[in-house]
Formats: C-alpha cells, sequence, structure tokens
C-alpha cells in the first residue's frame, strides 16, 4: 500500500484509467478497481464501521465513479481524491439509512493512531495537509479528524467528546478555514 | 432559490465536504451543486483538499468476492455484454416498428442507459437518457455552449460495426427535450456503444449525415 500511496506517478495513472473509462473501457475500470479500492473501502469502513454497508458503498462508489468518468477534468489532477469525494459522499447517504442499525465494528484498531496512514510522502497532498493541520489547535484536530475520518455527526462528536454542539461547530469549522488558508500560503 | 452567496457557499461546502451537513441540508446543496457550476467548484475544491485526511485510515482490501459482483452489476462480465438488457428492449421495439402512441407518456424513474457530453472544461455538459422500454430519448442541456444562432447541434448514434451515423435529433440549446425514437433510430442506438454532437446548419444536417465539426463524443453506459 505504501508503494500506492507514495508513487508519484499513479495519480496520472488514475487519470489515465479515468479518461479510458469514459470512453467504455471495462479493462482500465478493472485496473483502476484493483489499485484504489483498498483506499476507497479503508476510508469507507471507518465511516460506516459494518463491513457488509462498506461493501455495498464501495460497489456504488465504483459504478458511480464508471458513470461519472467522463465528468473528471484531468488538469484537477487530484484523481484519486475526485474518487475518495464520491465514495465519501455515497457513505455519507448511507449512514443516514443506518442510522439506527446495530454496529457490529464498533471501533478498528488503527483509527485512533490517527497518522498512521500518513508516514509516507503522499500523492494527494498529506505532506502539506499533515503540516497545516499541526498547526490547528488539539481539540480541531481532533474534531476535524472524528468528522472526516470517522463519518460522525456534529452531535455525534460533541457526545464523544463531551462539548457542547456549538463548540464543537466552531472548532470544526474554524479548523477547516485555518487548513485553507495555511495550505494555500 | 438562487441568489447564493458566496460566503454562504463556501461554508456550507466545507461542511459538505467534511460531512458534517446531513440531511435535507446536504441533499439541498447537492442540488445546487448539479444546477450552479460557482457550488460545484467550491464542493469539489474542499472535497480535493480534504482528500489527504482519508489517509489517516489505513487502506484496507476488500474482499476478492466484491469485484465479480461489481462487474456483473455493471454488465461488465465477459459473458454478459453490459449493453445486453437495454440493446434488447431496443431490438424488440426496432422489430415492432413505430411505437403506438400510449407509450408516449411512460418514462420510468430510471433511463437504461445514459451518456454525459461534456465540454474539455467541464463548465457545460449534456445528458442523454434513454429509456429503452418505453422508446424515448431525454437530452438536457446544462449550460450549454454558445454556438451561433444560426446553428443546431445535433446528436448521433455512432453504431459499433462502423456503419454511418444515425440522427437522434436535435439537443435543446437549455433546459430538457425529450422524443420518440423511431424503429431505424432505436436499431442504431441498440448496435452502439457511443453518441456524438455535431455542430450542423439550422434545423440539423441537411443530408442526415453529419456536415460540421463534431464537438463531443461520449459513451453510452448502461444503468444498473
Amino acid at each position: 500500500m505504501a508503494t500506492l500511496l507514495s508513487n508519484a506517478p499513479t495519480q496520472a495513472e488514475f487519470a489515465e484509467l479515468l479518461a479510458r473509462c469514459a470512453r467504455g473501457d471495462a479493462a482500465a475500470l478493472e485496473r483502476l478497481y484493483r489499485r484504489a479500492s483498498p483506499v476507497l473501502f479503508g476510508c469507507l469502513i471507518r465511516i460506516l464501521r459494518r463491513r457488509a454497508v462498506a461493501e455495498e458503498a464501495l460497489q456504488d462508489a465504483f459504478v458511480s465513479i464508471w458513470q461519472r468518468s467522463a465528468q473528471y477534468q484531468p488538469e484537477l489532477g487530484n484523481a484519486l481524491g475526485w474518487m475518495v469525494a464520491i465514495a465519501r459522499n455515497r457513505a455519507i447517504d448511507l449512514l443516514r439509512r443506518e442510522r439506527n442499525a446495530p454496529i457490529s465494528v464498533p471501533e478498528l484498531p488503527d483509527e485512533e493512531s490517527g497518522a498512521q496512514g500518513l508516514d509516507e510522502p503522499t500523492m494527494l497532498g498529506g505532506d502539506a495537509l499533515e503540516r497545516c493541520l499541526k498547526r490547528l489547535s488539539g481539540e480541531q484536530q481532533r474534531c476535524l479528524e472524528f468528522a472526516y475520518v470517522r463519518g460522525r455527526s456534529h452531535e455525534e462528536i460533541a457526545g464523544l467528546i463531551g462539548s457542547p454542539v456549538g463548540t464543537v461547530k466552531s472548532w470544526i469549522r474554524r479548523g477547516l478555514f485555518a487548513l485553507r488558508e495555511c495550505l494555500d500560503s | 432559490m438562487k441568489p447564493l452567496n458566496d460566503n454562504l457557499i463556501d461554508r456550507l461546502a466545507a461542511d459538505y465536504a467534511v460531512g458534517t451537513l446531513r440531511g435535507a441540508a446536504r441533499r439541498r446543496l447537492e442540488a445546487w451543486r448539479r444546477e450552479y457550476p460557482a457550488v460545484e467548484q467550491r464542493c469539489q475544491e474542499w472535497e480535493l483538499r480534504l482528500a489527504a485526511l482519508t489517509l489517516r485510515a489505513r487502506p484496507i482490501a476488500p474482499p476478492s468476492g466484491l469485484w465479480p459482483k461489481l462487474s456483473e452489476r455493471l454488465g461488465l462480465a465477459p459473458q454478459a455484454p453490459r449493453v445486453t438488457r437495454w440493446v434488447a428492449g431496443l431490438a424488440l421495439l426496432a422489430l415492432l416498428g413505430a411505437l403506438s402512441s400510449q407509450f408516449l407518456s411512460y418514462r420510468p424513474l430510471r433511463p437504461d442507459a445514459v451518456a454525459v457530453l461534456a465540454s474539455p472544461n467541464g463548465n457545460s455538459n449534456w445528458h442523454v437518457e434513454l429509456y429503452a422500454r418505453s422508446g424515448r430519448l431525454v437530452m438536457r442541456s446544462n449550460n450549454a455552449p454558445r454556438h451561433p444562432s444560426n446553428r443546431d447541434f445535433e446528436l448521433w448514434a455512432l453504431p459499433k460495426n462502423g456503419a454511418a451515423p444515425v440522427s437522434l435529433g436535435l439537443m435543446p440549446s437549455s433546459g430538457e427535450a425529450s422524443e420518440q425514437l423511431t424503429s431505424e433510430q432505436a436499431a442504431a442506438l441498440a448496435a452502439s456503444a457511443q453518441v456524438a454532437i455535431s455542430l450542423e446548419p439550422l434545423g440539423g444536417s441537411p443530408t442526415h449525415q453529419p456536415t460540421g465539426p463534431v464537438v463531443f463524443v461520449a459513451p453510452l453506459q448502461a444503468v444498473s
């Protein structure tokens, strides 16, 4: 996996595969699936916390990737990020449906050690993001991670860290805007 | 609902991308996203900016049985070409010849196949949706590119066997248009994996073949 994340030409390869998908090339989709699905599945399982639902979401995500491949604009560069966004949005839709279902995988072991996936240079711009994250307050970092990585709502995060919802909202929002300022500078 | 203020869009897009915008508010922003390029751009900026946070979750290989399921769902499995289902529907229509008018108003919720023809900068696109059972084609312009007032954009089916393109009608300059396919058009679509749009004289090509430049080509993709 380290290879996938640190290999600079990979994003270009993903972009090329998406372009081939847009032309209806099924072999390109299969290769894209082989290369990108572990990152997407890792992200989905953290948010959805149930394997069966994460598997469903992964399938749905690749159906969308296939159908929307013509909409990906190569000049955006971040082909994996584009796919991550599709997968995450599907997961958040499914969260609504699954809200009352029992959770079978309450926490995954590596969830707590946040930086685990980030110790290599990454094509998603992980270095810059990590540097900028470190400038945020501990609360801001923690809330962002609960929200983005684990797909928790404002209310759930408030419950998890024992702070008022309004405070959580403001930590997240200020954290996001500080991140952008740092990344853009 | 239109005059969206930039700061508001920016805040909503940030909440959306981080995942805390939920429920009706999330669905509303998604609708705006489809409708307004400025909203789409903001959302996409935030999504791509935050994507690296994904790496905080270690990658996990999905079970090996998932790809065959996915490939079957998309109709990509070798035994079942992905166009089979709607091609069968269209072939039947072609056999039946012209359609009776009772089908004219029938439009199921989901199309059987879609094509998205987008400009290279992504600022404008057309959606073409095929409803095979009713033999209808729905064409939707999203911020369609401007063209000289004495020209029209015409849609074509491109048969896989290299046969001549078959006209599927003129694209609306804005909004949505739908039309009933003739048996000839249905047969041509059933034999095509791609559609194209060319720039033609007002009212469409006089020769029934593309005469102007082909401005967009896109695959026709089955919807599962």
